[in-house]
C-alpha cells in the first residue's frame, strides 16, 4: 500500500532531478527530505480537499497554458491544451476530487447500519468538493475550451470527455446525497420509534405543566434534521439544494403521517401533538420547499387539529367547515387518526366518523 | 570765337599748319594759336598791335621826331589782315565740322542696320531651337526616337570601345602572363589606378582566371612540357592560373586592408569604394566577414557573452517556485540583449553608409549576432535554469523569448538601415527567421509540451502527495469496500506511471 509513497520518495531521490528542484518539490509536498526513509506523517486534514490547493493547481496550469501560447506560437495550441487538460482532469479531477467523493461515499456507506446517530458531516464537506468541481469546470470552459475551438476534432473530443467526467462527478455527488437522505430518514424513523406511548396521554395535568413545549422525540428530530439541512445548505445551492430539501421534506411528511396513526391521544395529549406538529412544520418551512408543498403543511396541521378539537367541531371540520385544508384528502384516510382519539368510542365522534 | 577744345585743336592743328600762308609776321597765326592753353585774347591783340607799331618805327627811323603824330594806318592794316585771316580759318573749321557730322550719321545708320540684322538672326535661332525642342518633345516621334537611338548607339559604341580596350588589355596581360609569367601591366593598373583601377583590375584578373581555366590543360601542359596536365608546377614555373590567383588574392588583401584603414578612420566613402570593389570577390564575403568579425561589438561584447549567468540564489528560487511570479528575464541575458538593440541601431547607420550592398551586410551582421552572441548566452541561461528545475527552465525559456522578441520588434520599428522608416521586408524576415531558429531546438516536435507536462505532473503529485498517501492508507485500513481500494490504488499507480516513467528528454 505504501508503494505509491515509496515510488514518489524514490523518485525524489533519483539523480535526474536537480537538488534545487527536489527541495522545491519536497516543500510543496510538505515532507522533510532530511529524515531519509522516515515515515511520512499524514493527518486527517491532509486527506481533505483544500480550495487553496485547487487554486494553486489551476494557477500552475494557467501559467503553463499561457507559456504554451507564447512559446509555440499558436498552431499547436489545441493539441497542447488537450495534453494539459488531460493532466488537470486526471490530477485535480480524478486523483483529487474523485478520491474525495469516493471517500465521502465510503463514509456514507459505512454509516448505513449504525446504531448511533449517523455522522452526516460529510454533507457539509461536499461544499469543498463541489467548489473544486465548479472551479475545474469554470477553468475548462472559460480558459481551455476556447483555445481548442479552432480544432473541431479535439474540441468535440474534449467536450465529450469533459462532459462525461462532470456527469460522473455529479452522479457521485447525487449518490452521496441520496445516501445522506436515506440515512437521515432511517435515523428519523428510529427516533420516532422512541416516542413514548405516554407522550400524548399524559397521566396528570401537573406533568403537562412541567413538561417542555415539545416531546423529546420531536426535539431530537428537529435538531437532527436542522443540522443536516444547514450542512446541506452550506454545501449545496440551487436545484441541488432544493431537490435535497424536497426529498427530506417528503420523507419526513410520510414518516409523520404514519407516526400519528400509531399513538392514542388524550384530550390533553392532543395539545402535545399540536405543538409537535407545529415544530415539525416550522422545520419543514426552514427547508424552503417549493410552493407546491404548502398544502401538505396545512394538511399536517389539520391532522394535528383532529386530535385537539371537540367532537362537534370535528364533524364540521370533516365536512370542510372552518378550514378547507382537508378538502383534498380522501376522508377515509383521516379515519385512522380520528380512531386514535381517546374519545373515539363516544357517540359524537362515532357520528362524525359515520359521516365520512 | 570760342576757344576750341583740345580734341578739335589736335585734329585741326596739322590741317591748319598745312594750309598756313605766309602772311606778314603780324598775321602769322593758325588754329593752333587759339587752341593753346595759354591763349589770352588781350595778349593776342597786343601782339598784333606790337608788330604794327614796330614796323612803323623801323620804317621811320631816319627822321626821328618826338612830336610825330600817331599814325593808325599800320594798325588798321594789321587788324584788317588778321580779321581776313580769322574769317578764312572760321570757314575752314565749319567745313570740317560738317564733314565730320556727316560721317557720324553714316556710321550710325550702318550700326542700326547691323543691330537689326542680329535681331533677325537671333529670332531665327530661337525659332529653330523651339522647333527642335518641339520635335524632340512630343509630336516629333521621329526626332525624339532618333535622339534616343543616337544616345543608345553612342552608349553601345562606348561599351564596345571599352570592351575592345579591355579585351586588348586583357590579351596583352594574357600574353604576358602565359608568355613571361608575370602580370606587370596589371600590377601597374593596380598600383596607379586608385580604387577605380582596383575594381577594373579585379575584373580583368578574373577574366584572365577564366581564360586560364578554359585553356587549363593546354597552357599548363605547355609549361609541363606536355607530360601531364595536372599542375603547372612540374617544371618549377608557376602556371598562369596560379599567378592570377595569387594576384587576385593580393588584390583582395590590399582592398581589405584599405577598407580596414578607412574603417578605423571612419571614412565611410572610402569604405564604400573598397566595399564596392570587394563585392566582386566572392560576393563580398570577405569584406562582410571582416566587418562583422572584427567588429567592435564582438570584441567588446565577447566578455559580456561569456560572463557568468546570474547566480543570485534568491532569484533562482523564485524562478523555480511555482507559487511565485517568475521574476523576469535573466540579468546577464538582459544586458546582452539591450546592448544588441543599441549596437544594431548604431551599426546600421555605419553599414548603410559604408556598403553599397548594405542589406546583405546587415543581414550577415544580424545573423552573426543571433547565432553567436545571443545563442551562446541563451544556452548558458537555459543550462543553468535546467540545472535548477524543470519549471525554472520553462520560465527562463519563456521570459527569454519574450525579451528577445520585444528586442526584435524594436529593431523592426526602428528600421535599422531604413531608419526612420520601418525595416525592410527582407530584414524583418531575417529577424523573424533568426528569432525562430534560436528557439527551434526547444520547441522541436513535442519537446516543449513534454517538459511542460512533466513539470506540471511533478508539481501536482508533490502537492497531492500527502493527500494521496492519506487516502491510500485510509482504504488500506478500511476493508469495508475493497472495490474502492482498487480504484484509488490504480489511480495512484497510474499517476506515478505518468509522472515518473515518462522519458526524461
Amino acid at each position: 500500500m505504501s508503494s505509491a509513497r515509496e515510488a514518489y520518495l524514490e523518485r525524489l531521490d533519483s539523480v535526474d532531478i536537480p537538488s534545487s528542484q527536489k527541495a522545491i518539490l519536497s516543500r510543496i509536498a510538505g515532507i522533510n527530505t532530511a529524515a531519509k526513509g522516515g515515515e511520512v506523517e499524514v493527518t486527517e486534514a491532509d486527506g481533505e480537499l483544500s480550495l487553496p490547493y485547487t487554486k494553486r493547481m489551476l494557477k500552475w496550469l494557467a501559467e503553463a497554458v499561457g507559456r504554451g501560447l507564447e512559446l509555440a506560437g499558436g498552431h499547436e495550441t489545441p493539441k497542447e491544451v488537450r495534453e494539459l487538460l488531460t493532466i488537470l482532469v486526471s490530477n485535480l479531477g480524478e486523483i483529487y476530487l474523485e478520491t474525495a467523493l469516493d471517500a465521502a461515499s465510503d463514509t456514507a456507506a459505512a454509516q448505513d447500519n449504525s446504531k448511533a446517530e449517523p455522522d452526516l458531516s460529510y454533507v457539509a464537506d461536499l461544499r469543498n468538493d463541489i467548489s473544486v468541481l465548479h472551479l475545474l469546470l469554470v477553468t475548462m470552459q472559460t480558459l481551455l475550451m476556447p483555445l481548442v475551438a479552432s480544432n473541431l476534432t479535439i474540441r468535440r473530443d474534449l467536450e465529450k470527455s469533459t462532459n462525461a467526467f462532470v456527469d460522473r462527478m455529479e452522479t457521485k455527488v447525487d449518490a452521496i446525497l441520496q445516501r445522506a437522505i436515506d440515512a437521515a430518514m432511517t435515523w428519523t424513523a428510529k427516533l420516532l420509534a422512541q416516542q413514548k406511548k405516554t407522550d400524548f396521554r399524559p397521566k396528570d395535568d401537573a406533568q403537562l405543566q412541567l413538561d417542555q413545549l415539545q416531546t423529546p422525540t420531536c426535539r431530537a428530530i428537529f435538531n437532527f434534521l436542522s443540522k443536516l439541512y444547514n450542512s446541506a445548505a452550506s454545501a449545496l445551492s440551487g436545484r441541488v439544494l432544493e431537490g435535497f430539501a424536497l426529498e427530506l421534506g417528503l420523507g419526513l411528511r410520510s414518516l409523520l403521517l404514519t407516526h400519528f396513526k400509531s399513538f392514542q391521544v388524550s384530550l390533553a395529549g392532543g395539545l402535545f401533538v399540536s405543538r409537535d406538529m407545529t415544530k415539525y412544520i416550522e422545520l419543514l418551512k426552514v427547508f424552503k420547499l417549493p410552493e407546491s408543498f404548502n398544502p401538505s403543511l396545512e394538511v399536517l396541521m389539520e391532522i394535528a387539529n383532529l386530535f385537539v378539537i371537540g367532537p362537534e367541531a370535528l364533524k364540521d371540520r370533516l365536512r370542510g367547515v372552518g378550514s378547507q385544508a382537508l378538502s383534498g384528502v380522501e376522508k377515509n384516510d383521516l379515519r385512522p387518526y380520528i380512531l386514535r382519539r381517546e374519545d373515539a368510542g363516544s357517540v359524537a365522534v362515532q357520528s362524525a366518523l359515520h359521516s365520512l | 570765337m570760342a576757344p576750341p577744345s583740345a580734341d578739335t585743336a589736335s585734329i585741326l592743328s596739322g590741317h591748319t599748319t598745312a594750309t598756313r600762308t605766309p602772311f606778314s609776321r603780324s598775321t602769322n597765326f593758325t588754329l593752333d594759336t587759339f587752341s593753346s592753353a595759354d591763349f589770352i585774347v588781350k595778349d593776342f591783340v597786343e601782339s598784333l598791335s606790337e608788330t604794327a607799331t614796330s614796323s612803323r618805327k623801323s620804317s621811320q627811323a631816319p627822321n626821328v621826331t618826338s612830336t610825330q603824330a600817331f599814325d593808325p594806318k599800320p594798325l588798321i592794316r594789321t587788324f584788317e589782315q588778321a580779321l581776313t585771316r580769322l574769317k578764312v580759318l572760321s570757314e575752314d573749321l565749319e567745313l570740317r565740322e560738317n564733314e565730320l557730322s556727316a560721317n557720324v550719321r553714316r556710321v550710325e545708320a550702318q550700326h542700326n542696320q547691323n543691330i537689326r540684322a542680329r535681331e533677325r538672326d537671333l529670332e531665327q535661332a530661337v525659332d529653330s531651337f523651339n522647333g527642335l525642342e518641339r520635335s524632340l518633345d512630343g509630336d516629333g516621334d521621329a526626332g525624339g526616337n532618333a535622339a534616343v537611338r543616337i544616345g543608345e548607339r553612342l552608349e553601345e559604341l562606348d561599351k564596345q570601345r571599352q570592351r575592345a580596350q579591355d579585351a586588348k588589355f586583357m590579351l596583352q596581360c594574357w600574353i604576358e602572363v602565359s608568355g613571361r609569367g608575370d602580370l606587370s601591366s596589371l600590377e601597374d593598373v593596380r598600383r596607379l589606378g586608385g580604387s577605380d583601377g582596383k575594381v577594373r583590375c579585379a575584373y580583368i584578373a578574373r577574366q584572365l582566371l577564366k581564360i586560364s581555366q578554359k585553356m587549363g590543360p593546354q597552357t599548363n601542359g605547355r609549361y609541363a612540357n606536355g607530360v601531364n596536365g595536372t599542375n603547372g608546377h612540374s617544371n618549377g614555373k608557376p602556371s598562369p592560373r596560379d599567378i592570377i590567383e595569387k594576384f587576385l588574392e593580393g588584390l583582395e588583401k590590399d582592398l581589405l586592408k584599405q577598407f580596414d584603414e578607412f574603417y578605423r578612420r571612419q571614412n565611410f566613402d572610402g569604405m564604400r569604394e573598397c566595399a564596392a570593389a570587394l563585392k566582386d570577390f566572392g560576393e563580398g564575403a570577405s569584406v562582410m566577414g571582416l566587418f562583422v568579425n572584427q567588429h567592435q561589438f564582438f570584441i567588446d561584447r565577447s566578455q559580456l557573452v561569456t560572463e557568468d549567468v546570474s547566480s543570485d540564489p534568491e532569484w533562482w528560487d523564485r524562478m523555480a517556485d511555482p507559487d511565485s511570479e517568475p521574476p523576469g528575464v535573466e540579468s546577464s541575458l538582459q544586458s546582452l540583449i539591450d546592448e544588441v538593440r543599441l549596437v544594431a541601431q548604431e551599426e546600421s547607420f555605419i553599414i548603410k553608409r559604408a556598403f553599397p550592398f548594405y542589406e546583405e551586410v546587415l543581414s550577415r551582421f544580424l545573423q552573426r549576432v543571433f547565432q553567436q552572441s545571443i545563442q551562446q548566452k541563451l544556452e548558458m541561461v537555459l543550462d543553468k535554469a535546467s540545472a535548477i528545475s524543470a519549471l525554472a527552465f520553462l520560465r527562463a525559456l519563456q521570459t527569454s523569448k519574450t525579451y528577445i522578441s520585444s528586442m526584435v520588434e524594436d529593431l523592426k520599428t526602428h528600421g535599422l538601415t531604413e531608419h526612420p522608416e520601418p525595416a525592410s521586408v527582407q530584414t524583418a524576415a531575417i529577424l523573424d527567421q533568426q528569432m525562430d531558429e534560436l528557439f527551434v531546438p526547444y520547441s522541436i516536435g513535442s519537446s516543449y509540451i513534454d517538459r511542460e507536462k512533466r513539470s506540471l505532473e511533478e508539481l501536482y503529485s508533490s502537492l497531492l502527495f500527502k493527500y494521496t498517501t492519506y487516502h491510500v492508507s485510509r482504504v488500506d485500513t478500511d476493508h469495508v469496500l475493497p472495490a474502492n481500494w482498487v480504484t484509488v490504488a490504480q489511480k495512484t499507480s497510474w499517476t506515478n506511471h505518468v509522472s515518473w516513467l515518462t522519458p526524461s528528454s
